[in-house]
């Protein structure tokens, strides 16, 4: 009824909910993610009288949220990428602080192993350098490891966090959908209530909760509902129902998590299609960053004991025996998938035969179609494209790759689809050891030395002498070299027994016998001189083989002999730290492009004090008005019931 | 445009965060002194960097490896400066022996001086440093090289060491050998009259050969011999002969253990039992050692006798007393050569001078008849490598001299063996031409071991200032500049300050402020 009473009434109940909404406004203007709500007040239809319109006071049409869509969408982009690089940086600076230290990185300790060993070069006999020799090694690859712990430490958080954020994503899928739910049955009285506002704003705070977690994508449905999809387009939220991730060992690796979905249909690994977020970033550290730098250090510590023992082996020891490992380390895993049908009795072996090849890969090696073939799990610094070598299985079957050599044995039976994973540098760091615990064992001195007898004629020169093969039986044989006449040949006799006879004499030629190489020189030999190359017993004084480990601080032998240890160890600091560089640039310029986008979203949504103050102040005064028409409506009644008395 | 209350107070937050960031930063920074704390602060620079310090690392190891090899050979050049005034003292007595002044005696003074020489001059050799090791042992440093060996009547001195040469980095790209070869010193002496000995590998005895070396360098002739022995032609004796190169004999004799065998100017013994066939080769080497050069000086000098000295001595006397100077007569030969005695002398010198002069007339200077006041004494003087006594017989004369038998005028003289004057006199001039040898080895020695000194100093400066270029380029890199860090730390302060006071501006203000 369009009269001057119902329409006052009209106006302060509408005013009383608008000042109930502003003062809702005012209490949450720090909640996380509200959107203020605008009450929207409407002429109420008016009422047709004598011919005219008159109108019949004012009504909440709505109260509206304020919100914008497409910024929650960028918000929510925005967070994904920024949450990614966040957890990128924050994990990879650990390894990134790790090799700054300068007490705790390996270049300090590599520098001071290679001193003692110059020290044991300058005095051989020195029972102290030796020791001091013993002791810095033993520093070395104590160091080695404990980097090794921390980077496996490093490893189980990684693997933790993963879980940890996988619970979270699976109960957050979970809220949404009991928000869903709520909406879905507000909803169906047809009216928004500021309940179903607040349950919007809800579970858009979920929403960009989950993107914190990782990526994904929201597809509005029909009467509020939303679809949330994760990786390549898997459902986590439908309507009312939440699927779930789960963490589970890696049948090709079980140290490793994978991300499987449990989807209706089946299981799906979805670990590579998980991007952004928090666990976007974890999975991202964890095969661009970590396992690289465990691969990277695990091979600096490889080619550190395997090239330095082939020098020892190469030398002859206080004991006059020839040397042993000085280090020691385990070959490569080859790890069975845990679905694999066919039979390997003896197993597959792995070994590193040749350190210059040698990258940071992983490889696969799978069974198909008959033919065995390989594939590098190529990280960022991998030069080597994929690697397929189609080889049959015939007897023991040898693969040989990038510096290791695979053999699967004649006994094995494989069948199609087998497949093994080979991790050649991973437990380098851990497993390298010290061989040798007696100092005397240390071999400084060369096995072989030479002598041109003291009465020789001519003036003929033999040379130190070299060992080119350790391994041969007969190094240690004393030999003899004979000038015959005329003093153009020689002839070799090993232990007495003559081996060769008129070998041809040259000034400055090689002479090689027995794993031995020397050098003899001289104008003018003459007949029954005598060359002589016998084992070096009681060499304390010696030190020839270990100048040439020292040399090996120097020598190249990484990356097909370009890099030598410390710079290999090199390439691993500065490929972190400008990963880490590079990463804390784009998190800067993402965060700048979030705070934009948050901007944004609260110039829409959020609750400015003074404009709810201003608000309150104008539906105060309006209500005030309002009652002073009740009033004078009153008024008027008393006027027309005092007239009728 | 609008902004709500929320996002005001998250920028002004969020823009302090920014600055205390940059702060701790430059706090970081200026406190350790360096730029550059992990290697995400700059990834090129801290590969850089690590390289650079083992560029330093190496060159300081370089420096240590300078100071210990200054400290091998040091000792060893002070060990040589000692053998060569050693040298030189032994240079200074053989001269000295060959002085014609010098009498039998005097030169055995004088060997005996050599004798004590000799030993200083192994111990020498021998020398250990302070780590215990020899200084000239090559590679066998534990074990004493040169040890001396008695065989037969002859010492002599071996090397037990090996030509082995320790080197020691002392630059990246070069080496230097810390050892002098003690057996190019001391054992590898170029000598033209160097011997070797061998034994035959088919010889079954135990026949040992002695050194041999050359006792008399005027009949030196330098060939291959061979000394057979024969146990089986004259047995129970063994013989020995000695043929040259050409199977020409040169020496023959009966063995016996340990006595000289002389041939051809050189000098050698055999010990023990050698069986029959067993054969020995001494040959012509390159080298003579040191020690052998200086105790065949020694033994030359004790051999060696003077123009005055005589062998050989037969005295007759006692029938003297009854022989009438005056009226008795006799001849007899001597060696052969006819002495006749008249009967015209006064006293027993006139007998004396007549005996002489008619041996002299008949072989100048070798013999030499003296007289004591009793008895009259015929020597043989000391020409060759033995002289035996004279042989006097055909006794003619006065029965009056109461010589009834040849026995009385035969006598058994002593055989001296020895050097004749100017033997002497040339073994001198080889001894001074091998000691001179030896000196300039020495010398050479020497003066490499100086090289090697001054080639260290100058290596120690060069790695000196590689330390420091690389160390200042290190700085370059890695240092905060102290100076641009601070006025960058008082700015962002500022920026902090100002931010702070206008948030606390903006902040104060609402109109809930003005409300009733």
């Amino acid at each position: 009824m369009g009269d001057l009473l119902s329409n006052a009434v009209s106006g302060l109940l509408s005013f009383q909910r608008a000042i109930n909404t502003t003062s809702h406004n005012v209490v949450n203007v720090n909640t996380e993610g509200y959107s203020r709500q605008r009450v929207e007040l409407d002429a109420k239809p008016p009422t047709m009288i004598g011919g005219t319109f008159i109108g019949s006071g004012v009504d909440i049409t709505t109260i509206v949220r304020s919100h914008d869509q497409f910024i929650t969408n960028s918000v929510r982009e925005s967070t994904s990428a920024f949450t990614r690089l966040e957890k990128f940086t924050d994990l990879a600076g650990q390894i990134d602080n790790m090799l700054a230290d300068p007490q705790g990185g390996i270049s300090p300790i590599l520098q001071e192993f290679f001193s003692s060993v110059q020290d044991v070069t300058d005095d051989p006999g020195s029972g102290t350098a030796r020791n001091q020799l013993l002791s810095t090694s033993e520093a070395l690859v104590n160091r080695f490891s404990s980097f090794d712990t921390r980077l496996e430490q490093l490893g189980y958080n990684t693997e933790t966090d993963i879980k940890t954020s996988i619970n979270e994503i699976n109960q957050l899928a979970s809220s949404i959908a009991d928000i869903n739910l709520a909406l879905g049955e507000t909803n169906s009285n047809g009216v928004l209530s500021e309940q179903s506002s607040d349950l919007l704003d809800q579970r858009d705070s979920l929403l960009v909760e989950l993107s914190t977690k990782v990526n994904i994508q929201v597809v509005n449905e029909p009467q509020n509902n939303i679809t949330v999809l994760i990786g390549s387009g898997q459902t986590m939220v439908s309507g009312a129902t939440a699927f779930n991730l789960e963490a589970r060992p890696d049948p090709a690796d079980p140290s490793q998590n994978i991300i499987v979905y449990e989807g209706i249909v089946a299981d799906i690994d979805i670990s590579a299609q998980l991007k952004g977020g928090e666990l976007g970033g974890l999975l991202d550290y964890r095969s661009s960053v970590l396992q690289p730098t465990i691969n990277s250090l695990g091979r600096v510590a490889i080619g550190l004991a395997d090239t330095f023992n082939d020098q020892h082996k190469a030398g002859m020891d206080l004991n006059n025996t020839l040397g042993g490992d000085f280090f020691s380390f385990e070959q490569p895993r080859t790890i069975p998938h845990s679905a694999n049908t066919g039979s390997y009795p003896a197993g597959i072996t792995t070994t590193i035969t040749d350190v210059s090849q040698l990258t940071i890969d992983d490889y696969n090696l799978s069974f198909t179609g008959g033919n065995w073939q390989l594939v590098s799990t190529a990280g960022n610094m991998s030069s080597a494209a994929n690697l397929t070598a189609d080889v049959p299985n015939v007897g023991d079957t040898t693969l040989s790759f990038e510096g290791l050599t695979v053999v699967i044995d004649a006994a094995s039976v494989p069948q199609n689809g087998d497949k093994f994973s080979i991790k050649p540098t991973e437990q380098g760091s851990r497993t390298i050891n010290l061989a040798i615990s007696d100092p005397s064992a240390i071999a400084a001195a060369a096995p072989i030395r030479t002598a041109s007898s003291l009465q020789n004629l001519g003036d003929i020169d033999i040379s130190q002498g070299s060992v080119v093969d350790a391994s041969d039986p007969n190094l240690l044989q004393p030999a003899t070299l004979t000038f015959n006449n005329p003093p153009s040949t020689f002839d070799v006799a090993v232990a007495g027994v003559t081996v060769a006879t008129g070998v041809a004499y040259s000034n400055n030629m090689d002479f090689s016998l027995n794993g031995w190489k020397v050098n003899l020189t001289g104008i003018n030999p003459q007949q029954g001189d005598t060359l002589t190359v016998e084992a070096n017993l009681g060499g304390t004084g010696d030190n020839r083989n270990m100048l040439e480990l020292s040399r090996l601080q120097t020598t190249g032998f990484f990356d097909n002999g370009v890099n030598n240890y410390q710079e290999a160890y090199s390439v691993l600091v500065g490929r972190v730290g400008s990963m880490v560089h590079s990463a804390e640039v784009d998190k800067e310029a993402q965060s700048a492009l979030l705070s934009q986008v948050v901007d944004r979203q609260s110039q829409v949504s959020g609750v400015n004090l003074d404009e709810e103050a201003a608000d309150l102040i104008k539906y105060q005064q309006a209500y005030e008005a309002a009652a002073k028409v009740i009033a004078t409506a009153q008024t008027l009644f008393e006027t027309l019931i005092s007239a009728t008395r | 445009m609008r902004i709500s209350t929320a996002q005001i107070y998250t920028q002004g937050v969020k823009s302090f965060g920014v600055q205390q960031t940059k702060l701790a930063v430059l706090q970081e920074q200026i406190s350790t002194g360096v730029r550059i704390n992990k290697p995400s602060d700059d990834a090129a620079a801290s590969a850089r960097i690590l390289e650079l310090e083992q560029t330093v690392s190496l060159n300081e190891q370089y420096q240590t490896n300078i100071n210990l090899t200054e400290n091998r050979l040091n000792p060893q050049e002070t060990s040589l400066t000692s053998v060569e005034n050693v040298i030189q003292r032994i240079r200074e007595l053989t001269l000295q022996a060959n002085n014609a002044t010098q009498s039998l005696e005097s030169r055995k003074a004088i060997a005996f001086e050599v004798d004590e020489l000799q030993k200083e001059l192994i111990s020498l050799s021998n020398t250990i440093d302070a780590n215990g090791d020899y200084l000239f042992a090559g590679h066998q440093s534990k074990i004493k090289p040169f040890s001396t060996n008695i065989t037969g009547s002859i010492s002599h001195v071996e090397f037990n060491g090996d030509q082995g040469q320790r080197l020691v980095n002392i630059s990246q790209s070069r080496q230097i050998n810390t050892d002098t070869s003690g057996s190019a010193i001391f054992m590898q002496i170029p000598a033209a009259m160097a011997l070797n000995e061998s034994a035959d590998s088919a010889n079954s005895g135990t026949g040992v050969l002695a050194p041999a070396h050359v006792y008399d360098s005027e009949n030196y002739v330098a060939d291959s011999y061979q000394i057979t022995f024969d146990t089986v032609s004259s047995a129970p004796e063994t013989l020995y002969s000695v043929q040259d190169s050409a199977g020409v004999t040169v020496a023959s004799g009966n063995y016996s253990d340990s006595q000289d065998i002389e041939f051809m100017g050189i000098r050698t013994s055999v010990t023990g039992v050698p069986a029959n066939g067993d054969s020995f080769t001494v040959s012509q080497g390159q080298y003579r050692d040191m020690f052998s050069i200086v105790s065949g000086l020694a033994e030359s000098l004790r051999s060696s006798a003077s123009s005055a000295e005589t062998a050989g001595t037969y005295t007759f006397g006692s029938a003297l007393t009854v022989f009438d100077y005056s009226t008795d007569s006799a001849s007899f030969d001597v060696d052969g050569l006819n002495v006749n005695l008249n009967s015209n002398y006064t006293d027993l010198d006139g007998v004396t001078t007549s005996i002489q002069a008619q041996l002299d007339s008949l072989a100048v200077g070798e013999y030499s008849v003296t007289n004591d006041g009793s008895t009259v004494s015929i020597a043989k003087v000391v020409t060759s490598a033995s002289s035996t006594a004279p042989v006097v017989n055909n006794f003619n004369g006065d029965t009056d001299l109461n010589a009834t038998t040849i026995a009385d005028f035969t006598a058994a003289g002593t055989t001296v063996s020895g050097k004749d004057s100017s033997s002497i006199h040339s073994d001198i001039a080889q001894v001074l031409l091998d000691l001179d040898t030896a000196f300039g080895q020495v010398l050479e020695a020497r003066t490499s071991i100086g090289g090697r000194l001054n080639a260290l100093q100058s290596q120690f400066d060069d790695n000196e200032s590689t330390i420091l270029v690389t160390q200042k380029t290190l700085s370059v890199i890695r240092d905060t500049d102290l100076a641009e860090a601070i006025s960058q730390l008082t700015l962002e302060q500022t920026t902090l300050d100002a931010a702070q006071a206008v948030f606390a501006r903006i902040t104060s203000s609402s109109l809930f402020n003005f409300l009733r």
